[in-house]
């Protein structure tokens, strides 16, 4: 499902470099959130709105069980393939496992829930895109695991394009340890779709929401992976800027103006 | 109509020039270089050159305070003889897994390798989140218990629901520098990062690392990069409040401005009134929340740009616990 979100904002004043004055506030993108979740809704795509106190503040979020592999230690005495290990129940998986012995890894078939969660930072003043994935008992896949159940032509893909760093943070509001995923180069991403923009200042709230087949590539188990981040883009006819993106370290001219994009620098990464 | 408003308010709070106000009366209990957290001997500030040099003791007393710790072995580690516990004194500026490679290795002296996974620390049944500064997390769970501040050191199960892998000392800079754009996005609109290269950031890591005070690094910051990035205008406060009593959210974060819009210096009794108001006690004064900076409580009528210039944190945010107060 791709939503692409246009509302007009100001003109930014001559003179002033566009980014001095283009922002998304708190309040428009509660107001996109809600216009997202009817069209979600009208999909049954399964999006909704976790408010938190009462108060207007909170975040988009939804929730996908799907089938995948995981890499589970497994003590190679008895167990000589995946397929015997798996078999096991799950005490006796546990009882594998504490016993003496060489410890190797295994892939195992299981159930993987994944939690998307679509929050506004006051610092950026963009939304960011949160997630995690973790079996039904509750253990986080790492990120390994999860790459791992990307296809791997998608994989390839990904790791390549602007989605290439992933780090590790603390979800705003839960506390717990969620994966932000930042693009790196948001033009390359972006331009073909704002080519066609119009020349007025507009602020954009785009989310696009990647389906990938499972890794089984059976067509009827369609599985969404990865979500492609939601970020906003001011655009503005005063053309080029240049922004820097923290991970890559690189300037990024944006040259077939007119687009800017506020910091997408949202994140440091893994070195 | 409503984006209207906050964008002719932002021209304006770009256009006030925001005036140090160091001449503001401050009672303060000054942090000693000792390593006790606080000792209680208030600072009044009168005149303004008096101000300007107990300014300075401030922001080196925040950069150098230290709380001694004692770090115990969880009893059900396994090891080979008995493990005995190790004293540390943590710089409250810095992070736990950054400074903590001593207390890995006296351990890791009593253990078999095969015993040892990422190592984590918990303080009275709570993990401690590395993330987290030193000081903030004395100040949101230990402060008012007696020194050295005993924490318990494990090497298994780790809890992943609770804290984010470290894996290596690039995990922390990758955080601190994130922290530091964070920043630097609120208040100056990620100017200053934007014109830093890499070699910048890593010399503003190394200088943290190093334990270099904020003076220092303002001399030895290529590019004047760091006294840009700790200056004084700047559109919105960094604050972020940590209550330890609501389990609701970890921590809430606001844009706050330092100046109102008909020129008054916010003070931090504006930002909790507005953020967290069960913390200004009421005119029947009792007191039920400590409001902690760097182990400090400050006046209520501080004002938040005086804060924000003296006790951030390295990664420039103004992290503020807010506990329970004390029952007598």
């Amino acid at each position: 499902m791709v939503m692409v979100y246009g509302k007009v904002g100001q003109m930014s004043s001559p003179g002033k470099s566009a980014v001095d004055t283009i922002y998304l506030d708190e309040e428009s993108f509660q107001q996109c959130c809600e216009l997202f979740l009817e069209h979600s809704c009208a999909l049954n795509d399964g999006w909704s709105w976790e408010g938190l106190n009462g108060s207007g503040e909170g975040y988009m979020k939804k929730t996908v069980l799907g089938s995948g592999k995981v890499n589970v230690p497994v003590i190679d005495s008895s167990c000589k393939s995946e397929e015997d290990f798996c078999a096991l129940g799950k005490e006796a998986q546990e009882v594998q496992q504490d016993t003496e012995g060489i410890t190797l890894a295994a892939e195992c078939s299981t159930v993987i829930r994944y939690e998307y969660h679509v929050l506004y930072s006051s610092s950026f003043q963009t939304p960011v895109l949160y997630f995690r994935a973790s079996t039904l008992d509750g253990r986080p896949l790492s990120l390994d695991d999860m790459w791992a159940n990307v296809h791997p032509n998608y994989r390839q893909r990904l790791l390549q394009g602007p989605w290439d760093t992933i780090t590790q943070q603390e979800h705003p509001c839960l506390g717990q340890p969620f994966f932000v995923l930042h693009p790196c180069r948001t033009q390359e991403f972006m331009s073909p779709i704002l080519k066609g923009a119009h020349s007025e200042c507009r602020q954009f709230f785009l989310l696009v929401n990647q389906r990938t087949r499972s890794v089984q590539g059976t067509a009827a188990g369609i599985q969404p992976m990865f979500c492609r981040p939601v970020f906003l883009l001011q655009i503005c006819s005063l053309g080029a800027q240049l922004t820097s993106c923290s991970s890559c370290q690189q300037r990024v001219q944006l040259r077939n103006a007119p687009l800017i994009s506020n910091p997408l620098n949202l994140v440091g990464c893994i070195q | 109509m409503n984006s209207k408003s906050s964008g002719e308010s932002r021209e304006q709070a770009d256009d006030n020039s925001v005036a140090h106000s160091c001449a503001a009366q401050l009672h303060l209990f000054a942090l000693s270089s000792s390593p006790s957290v606080s000792c209680g001997h208030p600072v009044c500030a009168s005149s303004s050159q008096q101000a300007m040099a107990d300014d300075k003791d401030v922001l080196r007393d925040v950069w150098f305070g230290r709380i001694p710790a004692c770090f115990t072995l969880y009893q059900d580690e396994i090891t080979e003889r008995e493990a005995e516990p190790f004293y540390l004194l943590l710089p409250r500026v810095s992070y736990l897994t950054l400074v903590t490679d001593k207390v890995k290795k006296h351990f890791l002296k009593v253990m078999k390798p095969d015993d040892v996974e990422e190592i984590w620390f918990e303080y009275e049944g709570t993990p401690l989140k590395w993330h987290y500064p030193i000081g903030l997390l004395f100040d949101l769970y230990a402060s008012n218990t007696a020194l050295p501040w005993s924490i318990t050191v494990h090497f298994k199960n780790f809890p992943q629901q609770d804290l984010l892998h470290c894996p290596s000392n690039s995990v922390i800079e990758a955080h601190f520098m994130s922290s530091i754009k964070e920043a630097d996005a609120l208040k100056h609109k990620g100017a200053v990062v934007n014109e830093m290269q890499k070699k910048d950031h890593k010399q503003l890591w190394m200088g943290l690392q190093n334990g270099l005070c904020c003076d220092e690094l303002c001399l030895v910051q290529r590019g004047g990069f760091w006294t840009a990035l700790i200056s004084s205008l700047f559109r919105h406060s960094c604050a972020t409040l940590f209550i330890s009593t609501t389990s609701n959210r970890p921590f809430i974060q606001k844009l706050f401005r330092p100046v109102s819009l008909d020129g008054h210096p916010h003070t931090l009794g504006d930002l909790l009134k507005e953020v967290f108001p069960a913390a200004v006690p009421q005119n029947d004064g009792q007191k039920k929340y400590q409001v902690v900076i760097h182990g400090i409580e400050p006046m209520l009528e501080t004002p938040i740009q005086w804060l924000s210039e003296h006790l951030s944190y390295p990664d420039n945010f103004l992290h503020i616990s807010i506990i329970p107060a004390p029952s007598d």
